[in-house]
């Protein structure tokens, strides 16, 4: 009886194996294995005197390079990483409130819907970046604060507030044009709760207040750790970055594809570094969730 | 809360029709006060969309007036047939460019969802060996960014002699850590129960897989089917590195000829009418199925 009991647990392994088979192939050919030719490339260079790939080893070099000798990498690293760790937040939260604002409203909720996703859909383009080069984000931006408050409304409020509030709203459009997906993904995950637990709640006396944040901040952990990993994860990818943009350019343009890939991989820790500690926080509070409302 | 007789009446009512959305907001102050800030967020996301419709309309005169105008004041459809132009006179006909975007798009969305819905069920319900180790490689890949693997992964599909054919563009894109990842949150919230249950009911495995599985997973893969079909629809760098034959190229490709690089200020028209066309697709894919996405899991699991 025992043994057969084993016997099949192990076959439902075997099948899940089996299911996983054809997405763990991919990953192992374009992602394991380029990754592990990168990071033996980022302690050496491409052999010049032989053609294809094969490698030829000179230690920490590249590193050294990159930390003591080139003036460009590490200030725009910091760059980064401060852009990330001041925006991811501020996105995350912002699309929250905006997908619980869309779960409620009932009338003209497919429009807004298809309003929340455009910047994802035109943004991604090539063709949307073409359009970013020409600086028209820029005339978007100065367009979209004179057209809603007028310059001469602002005047006697003094320059430095003219100035931040102008900050204020291209930051405001930047953002918004980074949280289409969230919103999206929050939104579905909020109109996944059941609604049982709501009207569960009600009946015990609980507001709207109380509701979000016994019920549905609980109830959407998982995306909101899913949301925070994509944000940072988005940002740091982003080819717009001024890293991977010199990353690239030392590639393309020079052909330093050691030191390249050397600098990727600085940047891959601290990504690393970053995302783990996230997933590490908030993944305890998603943990402490678990099972909650079902 | 008041628990007049109002209120309760007012919740039933809301209850038949909607249980989720209304009783929350009762006051109608709350209501406008959130339509009034929708609709302004709404006003920024739908600039760029605007800017782009407006742009294509626009005469070569106002195409380059400095301050740039948001708004077209001489609608023109010149930009269209100007682009129809461009395409005619060239070796490969356009319909050869929009029919190598849909292939590729296509058969990249099919087996994304394919493969990542199948082993992120792998992974969840059925625990295979080793399966915390490959998510921790997934995650990796997941932050590891593309431009730090694109010399090995070039010199992969070269040896492999991808180069130069669709499935230079289809088969890298279909195993994405990405769609894992969100499919896998997905699958994680589906109670075992229900599997079980069906297994006890006689249910086989591809049967569970197709019949209960993925009619559970369908918000989770309807949100895949957009994101992979955006990233496809306007990659723009891997046919560039992977293709070389004109007649294989995709619509982003094809965009910049027409543009005929930077320098080709006559075309800018063109290309604002082409790229309006380009986007055309994505907006209408969304349209459509953003039901399907904002559809809900626990109603479809209890609905069966």
């Amino acid at each position: 009886m025992k043994q057969i009991k084993i016997t099949r647990q192990t076959k439902d392994k075997l099948i899940g194996l089996f299911y996983l088979a054809p997405f763990l192939i991919g990953i192992c050919v374009f992602f394991l294995f380029p990754v592990i030719s990168s990071l033996l490339l980022s302690f050496g260079d491409l052999d010049p005197s032989k053609t294809g790939f094969s490698i030829l080893l000179e230690g920490f070099k590249n590193y050294k390079k990159a930390f003591f000798e080139d003036v460009v990498f590490v200030p725009r690293l910091l760059e980064v990483i401060k852009s990330t760790l001041i925006n991811s937040p501020l996105i995350v939260i912002f699309s929250l409130i905006l997908a619980v604002m869309l779960s409620k409203i009932d009338k003209g909720k497919g429009f807004f819907r298809v309003a929340f996703i455009l910047p994802f859909v035109l943004g991604t383009g090539e063709v949307m970046s073409q359009l970013l080069t020409q600086g028209v984000d820029e005339q978007i931006i100065s367009l979209a604060n004179s057209s809603i408050i007028p310059r001469e409304w602002l005047l006697y409020l003094g320059s430095s507030i003219v100035e931040l509030l102008d900050m204020l709203f291209s930051s405001i459009i930047r953002l918004l044009w980074q949280s289409s997906v969230q919103i999206i993904l929050f939104l579905s995950a909020i109109l996944g709760i059941s609604p049982a637990l709501y009207e569960s709640a009600k009946i015990d006396g609980a507001n709207a207040y109380e509701i979000f944040w016994k019920i549905t901040l609980p109830m959407v952990s998982p995306i909101l750790l899913l949301n925070l990993v994509y944000t940072i994860i988005a940002s740091f990818t982003d080819s717009s970055n001024k890293v991977l943009e010199y990353i690239s350019e030392q590639t393309i343009k020079y052909g330093m594809h050691g030191f390249a890939s050397a600098m990727g991989w600085v940047y891959f820790a601290f990504v690393l570094v970053l995302i783990g500690l996230v997933i590490l926080i908030i993944g305890q509070y998603v943990r402490r969730n678990q099972g909650y409302g079902r | 809360m008041n628990n007049d007789g109002k209120t309760v009446k007012e919740m039933a009512t809301f209850k038949r029709k909607r249980p989720l959305s209304a009783a929350r907001l009762r006051s109608k102050g709350a209501w406008a006060a959130v339509y009034i800030l929708m609709t302004l967020v709404v006003c920024f996301t739908m600039l760029p969309l605007v800017y782009l419709v407006s742009t294509a309309f626009k005469p070569l005169s106002e195409l380059f007036v400095f301050p740039p105008q948001f708004f077209v004041r001489n609608p023109t459809l010149k930009n269209f047939s100007d682009l129809l132009l461009s395409m005619s006179s060239s070796a490969v006909p356009f319909s050869r460019y929009v029919f190598n975007s849909a292939l590729v798009t296509a058969a990249t969305v099919v087996g994304t969802i394919f493969v990542s819905t199948l082993g992120a069920y792998g992974m969840v319900k059925h625990n295979p060996p080793g399966s915390k180790l490959w998510f921790q490689i997934i995650l990796a890949a997941l932050m590891i960014s593309p431009y730090v693997t694109q010399i090995p992964r070039y010199l992969i599909i070269n040896s492999v002699g991808l180069i130069n054919s669709y499935w230079a563009l289809i088969i890298p894109s279909i195993a994405t850590a990405y769609n894992f990842f969100l499919v896998k949150q997905f699958v994680e919230q589906i109670p075992n129960t229900l599997i079980e249950a069906a297994r006890i009911d006689g249910c086989g495995e591809m049967r569970i897989y197709g019949q209960i599985i993925m009619p559970l997973l369908t918000p989770a893969w309807s949100t895949l089917m957009v994101f992979s079909f955006v990233n496809s629809w306007n990659d723009y760098f891997s046919p560039l590195i992977y293709l070389n034959d004109q007649a294989l190229k995709t619509l982003p490709l094809a965009l910049n000829t027409i543009s005929g690089g930077s320098a080709t200020i006559g075309r800018a028209g063109a290309v604002a009418a082409a790229t309006l066309l380009m986007t055309l697709p994505t907006v209408i894919l969304f349209m459509i199925s953003q039901k399907r996405v904002m559809q809900t899991m626990v109603h479809s699991g209890i609905k069966g």
